[in-house]
């Protein structure tokens, strides 16, 4: 239906004189309408099977039928079509069951009642266009945000991969070299695949800007007790989640909690020795209390100052707007408890 | 899960993945690992070698490859023709583990960004009983 084409109006009814009345009222509404005329279930069926109409006006009790099934027949070929029903019997009950029904007005057949026909049947073909200008703009909404959902899984895709690329870069690298050289350049990838843990949450998020930061982290954890544990390193994770942060906050703090546990992995234990990592996270308020602790032999914070460690640990809690302490006792192992507000 | 995977370590290994570095990198790994390897930019050119009835000891595939076929036509080839074939799937592409083109005939799923020796592990369990559980 468009609003510059001539409407197309169809009269149901199997007196000839009414049709005539509801005509008159029809032209006079819009002139140069195309009205067709059904006085029979022939003429019906022929003139729903031809082009579809703008507004059928009814009568609700027909001798070879009823206004019901007219409806019925034609909600179903035309969803948006504007239906009123102009009928001499029938009752307010009646009237409520059938615009549930969808029937956009029921006017009674009487000549006084002929200005209130006028009406109902321009209101009726105002609203059957405003239902199909929704229509299309659902439509065209559920189509963009079909195409808005393959961009973010395409730049989600794309984003791991260039990740992958660099982990590979850096391990084939750091393979070749070996030694200390080697062995910081698989740190980076590792670096790398914890960011690529937060990224691989993003998508799974309600919301594109947040992610459940104890699930990363107990990614996180796991995967470095598996290459660093040497199973010897039980790891002890309790986190309550999920725990929502902006990824612009998870993403640095993803790779302080990576520093720590790398940390505690590579120095609590040496030569051989078993022990328990354990990470906690409390949460409590939308607020978080991260704890990475190890039972190892501890170590002088004096000593790493220079480390790279040292260095990105306060610019990462900073960036992840986290409070940190480090306490660390050579008899108890070390403890780092992070504060996410 | 594949319960009855047959896996033979003397066989060599197919790895489909349409990026050359991350190919090469996997490459490396298994070589470095004692596995022979067949390589394969695309899954129509990984379907090329299947055909000729290579024996293999498992494929890696990635999923999202450009061609006529991508890795999970290759996985829904494989499930058909080489039901035993153990197929470790390394992709980037978000997975829907509830989705059934996933849920069999894929023998354990690995996320991007990997370490490519965590396939290695992967690799050695596939010898040893199966615990049912899929790898991120």
């Amino acid at each position: 239906m468009t609003g510059s084409a001539a409407i197309r109006i169809l009269l149901v009814d199997d007196n000839p004189d009414d049709r005539a009345l509801v005509r008159r009222e029809a032209e006079a509404l819009y002139s140069g309408a195309k009205i067709v005329e059904a006085g029979s279930r022939q003429d019906l069926e022929d003139a729903l099977k031809s082009d579809g109409y703008d507004l059928i006006v009814t009568d609700l009790h027909l001798k070879w039928g009823n206004g019901r099934e007219v409806l019925a027949a034609a909600r179903e070929i035309e969803p948006n079509c504007a239906i009123v029903m102009f009928t001499g019997t029938g009752d307010e009950m009646t009237a409520v069951e059938l615009m549930k029904a969808g029937l956009d007005d029921y006017v009674v057949k009487h000549a006084r009642q002929l200005p209130r026909l006028r009406a109902s049947m321009k209101l009726a073909v105002d609203n059957a266009r405003n239902r199909s200008a929704l229509s299309e703009r659902e439509r065209q909404l559920t189509a963009a945000l079909a195409h808005k959902d393959i961009l973010v899984r395409e730049l989600h895709h794309r984003v791991k991969n260039n990740l992958q690329t660099i982990v590979t870069l850096l391990e084939l690298r750091g393979r070749a070299k070996g030694g200390s050289v080697g062995s910081e350049l698989e740190d980076l990838a590792g670096r790398m695949r914890a960011l690529g843990k937060v990224q691989s949450r993003i998508y799974e998020a309600r919301a594109l800007d947040q992610v459940d930061f104890a699930a990363t982290l107990g990614e996180i954890a796991a995967e470095l007790v598996k290459i660093y544990g040497d199973d010897r390193i039980h790891l002890a994770a309790e986190l309550d989640g999920p725990f929502e942060l902006e990824v612009s906050r998870a993403m640095p703090l993803a790779l302080l909690c990576y520093e720590l546990l790398l940390n505690a992995l590579k120095h609590a234990w040496p030569a051989g020795r078993s022990g328990t990592l354990t990470v906690e996270m409390k949460t409590q308020n939308g607020a978080a209390e991260v704890c990475i602790c190890d039972d190892g032999t501890g170590f002088d914070p004096n000593a790493i100052k220079k480390g790279f460690g040292s260095l990105l640990v306060p610019a990462l809690a900073r960036e992840a707007r986290a409070d940190i302490t480090v306490k660390a006792n050579t008899s108890d192992g070390t403890a780092a408890r992070i504060s996410v507000k | 899960m594949n319960p009855g995977l047959s896996f033979s370590r003397r066989l060599p290994l197919l790895v489909v993945e349409d990026e050359a570095l991350i190919r090469l990198g996997l490459v490396q790994e298994f070589e470095t690992a004692g596995y022979q390897v067949h390589e394969a930019a695309s899954a129509d050119e990984a379907m090329t070698l299947l055909q000729t009835g290579v024996a293999l000891a498992a494929v890696v595939t990635d999923l999202r490859m450009p061609g006529r076929l991508d890795g999970l036509g290759l996985v829904a080839w494989l499930r058909e023709h080489r039901p035993s074939l153990p197929v470790i799937v390394a992709t980037g592409y978000p997975i829907d583990l509830q989705h059934e083109p996933y849920r069999t005939g894929i023998s354990a799923i690995v996320s991007k960004p990997y370490q490519a020796s965590q396939i290695v592990s992967l690799l050695a369990k596939l010898g040893k009983p199966v615990n049912g559980s899929h790898q991120h």
